[in-house]
């Protein structure tokens, strides 16, 4: 499962969620579906059940979802933004 | 100055009116102002919550350097785990002040109080060893002390700029000049708070002191006072957890009353805020002579740091410490001169004149 890495440090406006990983120097600023990701894992997620919530959220296709999102979590969890739990 | 004020005030009081934010040139000026008054937090709290009403592209301006003012904030409070992580190896305590603290602690959402440097606070014993330690990683001192050790004994602290240029404010007491010297600065360490930061933990003053803090630094900082500071002092008195009676009882102690009272009347004056009878107080404190008198130094145009130094005299207890420090400042290193004042000869031409007496300790 997949969930806010715990170490790292965020701040939220209008502009959306700027997040400093725990591997990373510099923040990432999330917008549009990335806030719906940060939102949607602060709370441990399967993969399957964060597309599910996005597909639905969007109103878009779940296999269009997971290809999307995809790439996104893999940036995400390098960076120490996210993390992996048991 | 009206238009940040009153956005200010409407963050503190949910009674207010909207603010319609002017156009063109004033516009320009009003977020030149906030800029410069470190208030675009501010401004980006009123428009989250629908406070502030504007055009499309003013919008776009204070969300965009709202998202730059928090990118920078988080890394400091980035450096700040660092630094406090490595000076816990070294066994040096420490408290994180100012800022990086009371937007976490004192702030319902820590992204509408921004923060432009990092600022800690080790005690006396541990000051030289912090400094040593920021220096040997990279960091160099913006000003030099008088003499060496003058700062352990007399000093607020100094300030260092890493080679990032990250600013650090390493600090050992609340204020430089007079009333930075009747603080108890190892009381500063008998309680705490703890602030999280991600999953860390960080010791804090405890709110009563961070308000003590914020007061001493709205009212002994910048002259005239910042807005942000100001809005810092009414923000945690508004809270309603602030125990004012210690706070006064510390102040009493620490002969800086007067600190207080006037850092919570700007704010409410300032704010244009209601008054209770716990307020009041603030407006009909009456200082004792040498409250005024240190108080002079840092307010108006008299304001300098030679001033502070000078009125720090009286609040160093015995002979020998005030012959040490006026010493100090009187043959100060040739470096620390250059800077503060310019040369032996324009010091010591203004020690003849009465600003500095070597002749005042007795």
């Amino acid at each position: 499962m997949i969930v806010r890495a715990s170490g790292a440090i965020w701040r939220t406006g209008d502009f959306g969620v700027v997040v400093l990983g725990t591997a990373a120097h510099e923040p990432v600023t999330l917008a549009g579906t990335g806030v719906a990701i940060w939102d949607a894992l602060a709370r441990p997620c399967r993969r399957v059940e964060l597309v599910e919530v996005l597909a639905s959220h969007f109103a878009a296709h779940r296999d269009e979802v997971a290809r999307d999102v995809a790439p996104v979590l893999d940036e995400l969890l390098a960076g120490g933004v996210l993390e992996v739990v048991s | 100055m009206t238009v940040l004020r009153d956005v200010v005030a409407l963050t503190l009081d949910p009674d207010r009116a909207d603010v319609h934010l002017p156009s063109g040139e004033q516009w320009d000026e009003v977020w030149a102002d906030a800029r410069d008054e470190r208030t675009v937090a501010v401004f980006a709290q009123a428009l989250h919550e629908g406070r502030v009403h504007g055009s499309e592209a003013q919008r776009a301006t204070i969300v965009q350097e709202h998202e730059d003012a928090m990118r920078a904030c988080l890394r400091l409070e980035r450096v700040a785990l660092d630094l406090i992580a490595d000076l816990e190896v070294a066994g040096i305590e420490t408290r994180l002040l100012k800022g990086a603290a009371t937007a976490r602690l004192d702030y319902g959402n820590p992204s509408w109080r921004s923060f432009g440097d990092v600022d800690l606070l080790v005690r006396s014993r541990d000051y030289d060893a912090a400094v040593e330690r920021f220096r040997s990683d990279g960091a160099r001192r913006r000003s030099e002390e008088p003499r060496p050790g003058f700062d352990r004994r007399f000093g607020k602290g100094v300030c260092l700029i890493r080679s990032d240029g990250v600013q650090i404010d390493l600090h050992r007491t609340l204020a430089s000049g007079p009333f930075g010297l009747t603080v108890e600065p190892d009381a500063l360490f008998d309680s705490g708070e703890s602030v999280t930061i991600g999953d860390q933990s960080v010791p804090a003053l405890d709110r009563d002191l961070r308000f003590l803090h914020a007061c001493f630094h709205a009212v002994l900082g910048d002259f005239p006072p910042r807005l942000t500071s100001l809005r810092d002092v009414a923000q945690l008195l508004g809270t309603g957890r602030v125990d004012l009676d210690r706070v006064r009882a510390i102040a009493c102690r620490w002969r800086a009353g007067v600190v207080i009272a006037s850092a919570v009347a700007s704010a409410w004056t300032t704010f244009a805020l209601h008054r209770t009878p716990a307020i009041d107080w603030a407006f009909t404190y009456v200082p004792s002579r040498y409250e005024r008198t240190a108080l002079a130094a840092y307010l108006g145009s008299g304001r300098s740091y030679a001033r502070q130094m000078v009125a720090a005299i009286p609040a160093i207890s015995g002979l020998g410490a005030k012959v040490t420090y006026a010493s100090a400042l009187l043959f100060a290193d040739g470096s620390y001169v250059a800077r503060r004042d310019g040369g032996y000869v324009r010091r010591l031409r203004r020690a003849a004149l009465g600003g500095i007496d070597a002749r005042v300790p007795r």
